[in-house]
């Protein structure tokens, strides 16, 4: 079968959603089809938010099915077309009101507003299957366009490298994430500096943050034990992901969040946030790591309670591997596929 | 077939003629209202001198005079599947019914009471909430209106309302407008709706109201009762849609064939608004192009 899967493209960026367009297109050679990745560029901004999905509804795919991952790709007109949908337009959305939302209520915004939610009505409606990265875009899309779709979660990056410690306890504890504040990168180290027990610690990652994140260190006095190392090779993070005792991933109302799924094949139990979204699929508080109201006080002592007791850290990190190591892509491709028989 | 029907050349107006048989003239007023944009409407009967370029008739019956003019795109009005053979056999260029079952036989659906959609803006009710908090309205905002709609308060009510409890003709706008709409069993019939699905239907004012508060804090339910509020008004009630159709088979408008059409065809099918400021965006796309898009909008 030859498949398309159609992917926005914002220049200059890399993050997850282009990982998993790869490992999608991937997947779909390894189980013997042609595939391929369609991208166009977008832009977020109110005024051209339209301008790629009108684009997309112009473009000729000559393909026997395609699969969509995110506005304004599902604008895609096919007719035999199978959403995975990682994200929609999330400032016309969850996102209203928010400081990175430049939807507001002045004229021009709310036709603006109307149209884009009528229209991604229209185009999700026209899909033969729906599914979603997780159940909280699921939920939304249910929410906003009154439409049901199905979670289909995947495996995440690294996933055949990412095995538990042998034995010991973790020496570090690890917050990987892009450094932007969605990913409220602060709010972990606002966590070291409340805990009772100086650890180690490691932020890696890069973002438009890191210059005061590094302030942060210095200001809250933990610059000693506190590692902002940015980039990391794949190899670097296997071994940060096996060697720590705890991870940290408080992101705002995640789509889905890599890092979780990481932590879990690693061994290592998640330290989150009762508002991370997607995470909450999986950190279920007490069994696979545990969830705080977001304090850094809370957050502290979550994760003093983790190193101090490495049995329950082992415990909880056992428990979210046990969760996740059934994710495959095959399970992801013949689920899509299904999704539109013959 | 009869008379194929040559597109009319830019700048020239049609004329139409409307052949109507007595006792059914009504199911064309509404029809004739929007074909009117396009062409000048005679009376076959009271035509004179003038030559019509297409006729619309409103009765089968009518056919045999049709028999006997000169070759010009008809189209008649059927009731069941005999008169549609009996058309086909006659060489009518395009059907129209009020019957959705005769929709699969080709026929064109003319809603025997119907809405102009074009005019009526989708409003979901995510956005319907960012206008109540712009206007000040509260979160949950109920609103009811029977009969008629005032042409200023009454729609707008419509269009931020989080829910409403509708009868009578300003159901049509309620769906149109995508408001989660509570209605009568009477409404519900007259209109085709189907219960549950293009709308709730209850039988007492009371028991409407206590649905459309429940609908009202309720977002996937009223998400989804919006969205079919909408299709049930595009496929079903709109005239928009067949007189478009009515006036390009009789060749009343000009083909649509180049690449522009095209691009408009396609932001038609996902009904954009002419306000719309996206319109602005793709003229100016056009435009360098050197293609002209003003006034190929109907």
């Amino acid at each position: 079968m030859d498949v398309l899967v159609c992917a926005t493209q914002v220049p200059f960026m890399r993050g997850g959603l282009e990982m998993m367009v790869e490992n999608l297109v991937d997947a779909l050679c390894d189980a013997g089809h042609r595939a391929e990745a369609v991208s166009v560029p977008a832009a977020w901004d109110r005024d051209r938010l339209l301008d790629a999905a009108t684009a997309w509804r112009m473009i000729p795919l000559d393909a026997d099915l395609v699969i969509p991952v995110n506005f304004p790709a599902f604008y895609a007109r096919h007719p035999r077309k199978v959403l995975w949908l990682a994200h929609q337009h999330r400032a016309a959305y969850d996102g209203l009101g928010q400081p990175w939302s430049d939807i507001a209520l002045d004229d021009t915004s709310l036709e603006m507003h109307r149209q884009v939610v009528d229209w991604d009505t229209r185009v999700l409606s026209e899909c033969l299957a729906r599914f979603t990265i997780s159940g909280v875009v699921a939920k939304r899309m249910q929410t906003y366009n009154g439409l049901s779709a199905t979670p289909l979660y995947q495996p995440p990056p690294l996933a055949d490298r990412l095995t538990p410690r042998r034995a010991g306890r973790g020496d570090h504890i690890l917050c990987p994430t892009r450094l932007e504040a969605n990913k409220r990168p602060g709010l972990f180290l606002d966590a070291l500096a409340s805990m009772r027990t100086p650890v180690d610690a490691v932020l890696a990652g890069k973002g438009s943050l890191a210059e005061d994140l590094q302030g942060s260190v210095e200001r809250l006095g933990i610059a000693e034990r506190t590692s902002l190392p940015g980039f990391v090779s794949d190899a670097e993070l296997v071994d940060l992901f096996r060697n720590a005792s705890a991870v940290v991933y408080a992101p705002y109302d995640e789509d889905y969040g890599f890092v979780t799924l990481q932590a879990f094949l690693a061994g290592v139990p998640v330290v989150t946030t009762d508002d991370s979204g997607g995470v909450l699929e999986w950190v279920e508080d007490g069994v696979t790591g545990l969830v705080t109201d977001g304090s850094p006080d809370a957050m502290g002592r979550a994760l003093d309670r983790l190193v101090a007791d490495p049995v329950l850290a082992h415990r909880l990190g056992a428990a979210g591997r046990e969760r996740v190591k059934d994710l495959s892509w095959e399970q992801v491709i013949s689920t899509l596929l299904g999704g539109a028989p013959s | 077939m009869r008379g194929a029907a040559a597109a009319a050349p830019a700048g020239e107006r049609r004329v139409l003629a409307l052949l109507a048989a007595p006792g059914t003239t009504t199911r064309a007023v509404a029809l004739l209202g929007l074909l009117g944009e396009h062409a000048d409407i005679v009376s076959w009967h009271r035509r004179g001198d003038v030559e019509p370029h297409a006729v619309v008739a409103t009765s089968i019956a009518s056919l045999s005079v049709l028999r006997s003019i000169p070759p010009v795109p008809t189209a008649v009005w059927v009731q069941h599947h005999e008169q549609i053979d009996e058309a086909i056999a006659a060489g009518v260029t395009l059907l129209l019914t009020a019957r959705p079952e005769l929709v699969a036989r080709g026929a064109v659906l003319v809603p025997p009471v119907g809405i102009d959609i074009d005019r009526w803006p989708a409003v979901a009710p995510l956005v319907r909430a960012r206008w109540r908090e712009r206007m000040g309205l509260p979160a949950s905002y109920v609103v009811r209106v029977e009969g008629g709609v005032e042409p200023e308060g009454g729609e707008r009510a419509l269009m931020v309302a989080s829910a409403a409890v509708v009868s009578g003709p300003a159901t049509l706008l309620a769906l149109a407008l995508g408001t989660p709409v509570v209605t009568s069993v009477d409404t519900a019939r007259r209109l085709g709706l189907r219960p549950g699905r293009d709308a709730e239907v209850q039988g007492n004012a009371d028991a409407a109201l206590k649905v459309a508060e429940a609908i009202a804090v309720d977002a996937p339910r009223a998400a989804a009762l919006s969205r079919r509020a909408r299709r049930c008004a595009e496929h079903h009630l709109d005239l928009r849609r067949p007189a478009r159709i009515v006036a390009e088979r009789l060749g009343l408008v000009g083909s649509s064939l180049g690449p522009e059409h095209l691009v408009e065809r396609r932001l038609r099918e996902l009904g954009l608004p002419v306000s719309s400021p996206t319109w602005r965006r793709v003229d100016a796309a056009l435009a360098g192009l050197g293609v002209d898009r003003q006034g190929s909008l109907t």
